[in-house]
């Protein structure tokens, strides 16, 4: 081998044109390829803190009966399946191993009426705050008031939907008991402050299967946003799960507790009126006279149950699964669905990026296109690369055929061929992945930001980050391989078939 | 015992619809430690005779054994092999690995036989090199040499691996007459020292005086011989 490696190490010194020429397609082959995987790993790691880390875990479990699975974005404003067993699903998913974590929410399609003109349509999440600030790694920043605390109920609106309901409604938005804060106020809101039509409420009207009308008046309690990607994650306002639930005509955790109650003849010591009232005031439609119509009983009922009702007994939509690293995504299906199969759950799993809809696909979509460009780059270096080497062999009929005819056979030729190959895909090669790595580090550096929403799923977050690190190098090199041994093989079959009669005839 | 043995050898190439019969019917037995010329005129038949004696060109017809082993039921890499152990070549145009310097070239044989150690390998190099007077030139590269030179080292390179048989196809055809006398002298030298049959072919008439034995070709058939 020793001597192959010399052979081929003097052969690339002294066609010293054609190693420039061949180097410097492998350089920058490498070159194209270590930025593009470097864009590629941090649109994925972008993707993986800033959406699945934060926004929509891993999976996301659904009634079997929900047909569409972008249950995060759904265009056609279809309320997602209600799922009525969380405890059940709780209880048998809680200790699976491929599972780090599960959350639930409802999610719901709602309009926001407006007395001054029409509604606006919106989606709202309902949630316990606390732990699905902590699920999804305090995925939020406060922009105004204060986040949700304990069984707090209200809204928390994000600072785009905010925006976009001055915009087209008219008022602005802000927290409850909280000053005005002019900072925070659109170039437009800014010139109408006089006249500045300020709302601390919203009435949403929930959007049901069978379009029932139901409304509730929400606090507004804070505004937010999400630390990244809020223009393309921001569609979302927050309430508190059981707002949620009434808005939407689904049984509350104080509903359940309520029957049960009524069951046992026990715990709460409420009357048939008083329930009877409950259900009939809390959904009453209040569109007309912008008003929630309460009644002191039911408040007295309400805060009784709260004292003791439990949250997950009540109905979600969607459950948001955070897997254990390393673990994948269908594979982690295909055991959720048998154990809903098994236990009669009654639910599906979906994939992150086809959960959060449209956005998921573009976002697929870049990184498919972005590594077809790369694969493009590796296909053409491998063209031009086998091209020239195969020049190069018939070039050297001479040298190769007399090798044989003194007794060298046909792999040795193949040793000498991969050896030169590999030599300057070596040189070359990683000096393309060196310049790379550098200039992924640097464009890192530069610490890029847009607000397009296109590059911003593109970007995997609100700031470009290409990352490389050593997996990444790794997969440099392994591609860097491929290329060199897919270059060279056609050319090595050109070279095993010269004969010494070949060399001969030349002669 | 003959070296090698042709019976009604021949050898046929299509050049579209026609056939060139190269080699038509040739029967001749070498014996160990001949020095033998191939002669006849251009297009006679002498390197097509001689590359199917090298085992670089399969005969169309005929038998053809080397030390005993009929050629015609070895692969590739067994052909390979005979060539490495047993046969030497010289060729008209030297054809040595031009980014090897002189040891090197003479080196790269025994590297591919992987049975001598690299000191032994280093010690019948140079001892072949002294053999053909090259010594002060062991560094130099083909390139560096001159045509006599290269020569040399060709011829060093063919018989360092003791081959039984040494082909030589017009070694001298490059050559100015004097040093195309001194190779020859140096390949007399070596056949009555060292015992290796030598087969050349030429159509030089002042090489013939060194051949013990001629073989006349003509139109793909001997004629004298």
């Amino acid at each position: 081998m020793g001597l192959m490696f010399k052979i081929a190490w003097r052969n690339i010194r002294r066609h010293i044109g054609k190693t420039v020429v061949i180097g410097s397609i492998i350089f920058i082959g490498a070159l194209i390829m270590t930025i593009g995987n470097g864009i590629i790993s941090g649109v994925d790691d972008g993707f993986q803190k800033n959406i699945v880390d934060s926004f929509s875990g891993h999976l996301v479990l659904v009634s079997d009966k929900q047909i569409e699975d972008s249950v995060l974005a759904i265009m056609n404003g279809q309320t997602v399946q209600p799922i009525n067993n969380f405890k059940q699903i709780k209880n048998e998913l809680v200790d699976v191993d491929i599972i780090k974590g599960i959350l639930p929410a409802g999610v719901g399609y709602v309009w926001i009426l407006n007395d001054s003109g029409q509604p606006i349509d919106q989606y709202i999440l309902g949630i316990e705050f606390e732990k699905y600030y902590n699920f999804f790694n305090k995925n939020l920043e406060i922009v105004e008031g204060e986040f949700l605390a304990g069984d707090e109920r209200g809204v928390l609106v994000d600072k785009k939907i905010r925006e976009w309901l001055y915009d087209f409604c008219g008022y602005w938005v802000k927290p409850q008991n909280e000053a005005l804060n002019l900072d925070n106020l659109t170039k437009d809101a800014k010139k109408n402050i006089k006249n500045l039509d300020i709302r601390e409420e919203l009435v949403f009207m929930g959007l049901s299967r069978k379009n029932s009308s139901l409304d509730i008046l929400a606090e507004v309690k804070g505004v937010f946003k999400f630390k990244q990607l809020n223009s393309v994650l921001g569609f979302y306002s927050l309430v508190d799960i059981e707002s949620l639930r009434e808005c939407m005509g689904y049984f509350t955790a104080a509903d359940v507790k309520s029957q049960v109650s009524q069951e046992e003849e026990a715990l709460l010591s409420l009357n048939d009126d008083t329930l009877e009232g409950m259900f009939s005031s809390s959904f009453e439609d209040v569109s007309g006279t912008n008003n929630i119509v309460l009644s002191d009983d039911i408040f007295k009922v309400q805060e009784k149950v709260k004292e003791i009702q439990d949250l997950e007994d009540g109905v979600y939509n969607v459950v948001f699964v955070k897997l254990q690293p390393g673990v994948g995504l269908d594979d982690a299906i295909t055991k959720i669905e048998k154990i809903s199969k098994e236990n009669g759950l009654g639910i599906r799993a979906i994939k992150w990026n086809k959960a959060i809809g449209l956005m998921g696909q573009l976002a697929m979509l870049m990184k498919s296109a972005l590594f077809m460009f790369v694969a493009f780059i590796f296909f053409v270096a491998i063209i031009i690369i086998m091209n020239t080497l195969s020049m190069a062999a018939m070039e050297r009929i001479s040298e190769i055929g007399m090798m044989r005819a003194v007794g060298a056979r046909k792999f040795l030729i193949s040793k000498m061929f991969l050896a030169e190959t590999f030599i300057l895909a070596a040189m070359f090669g990683g000096l393309g992945v060196v310049v790379g790595a550098i200039t992924i580090k640097i464009l890192a550096g530069l610490n890029l930001t847009t607000t397009n929403e296109f590059l911003q799923i593109f970007y995997g977050g609100d700031t470009f980050n290409p990352l490389m690190g050593a997996t990444d190098i790794l997969l440099c090199v392994v591609q860097l391989v491929a290329v060199t041994v897919l270059a060279v093989i056609y050319p090595i079959i050109v070279a095993r078939r010269i004969t010494p009669l070949d060399a001969i005839s030349r002669d | 015992m003959s070296i090698v043995s042709l019976k009604n050898i021949q050898k046929y190439y299509s050049l579209g619809k026609t056939t060139v019969k190269a080699v038509r019917g040739v029967d001749l037995a070498i014996k160990e430690g001949a020095f033998m010329s191939i002669v006849g005129p251009s297009g006679s038949g002498k390197t097509t005779l001689l590359n199917m004696i090298g085992c670089i060109d399969r005969p169309t017809g005929g038998e053809l054994l080397i030390d005993g082993v009929d050629i015609s039921k070895l692969n590739d890499n067994k052909l390979t092999d005979l060539r490495l152990f047993k046969i030497g070549f010289i060729f008209q145009s030297f054809n040595l690995i031009p980014v090897l310097n002189v040891m090197e070239n003479v080196e790269f044989p025994l590297l591919l036989m992987n049975k001598f150690s690299k000191k032994q390998i280093r010690e019948r190099a140079l001892h072949m090199i002294r053999q053909v007077q090259i010594e002060d030139q062991i560094k130099h590269k083909p390139a560096e040499l001159s045509g006599g030179q290269r020569q040399r080292v060709a011829i060093a390179r063919a018989l360092v691996t003791s081959p039984k048989i040494v082909l030589a196809d017009e070694p001298t055809a490059n050559l100015d007459s004097e040093t195309g006398n001194s190779i020859l002298s140096l390949m007399q030298r070596l056949n009555e020292e060292e015992n290796v049959t030598f087969i050349f072919s030429t159509h030089d008439p002042e090489v013939l005086e060194y051949a013990k034995n001629v073989v006349k070709l003509r139109d793909g058939m001997i004629v004298q011989g």
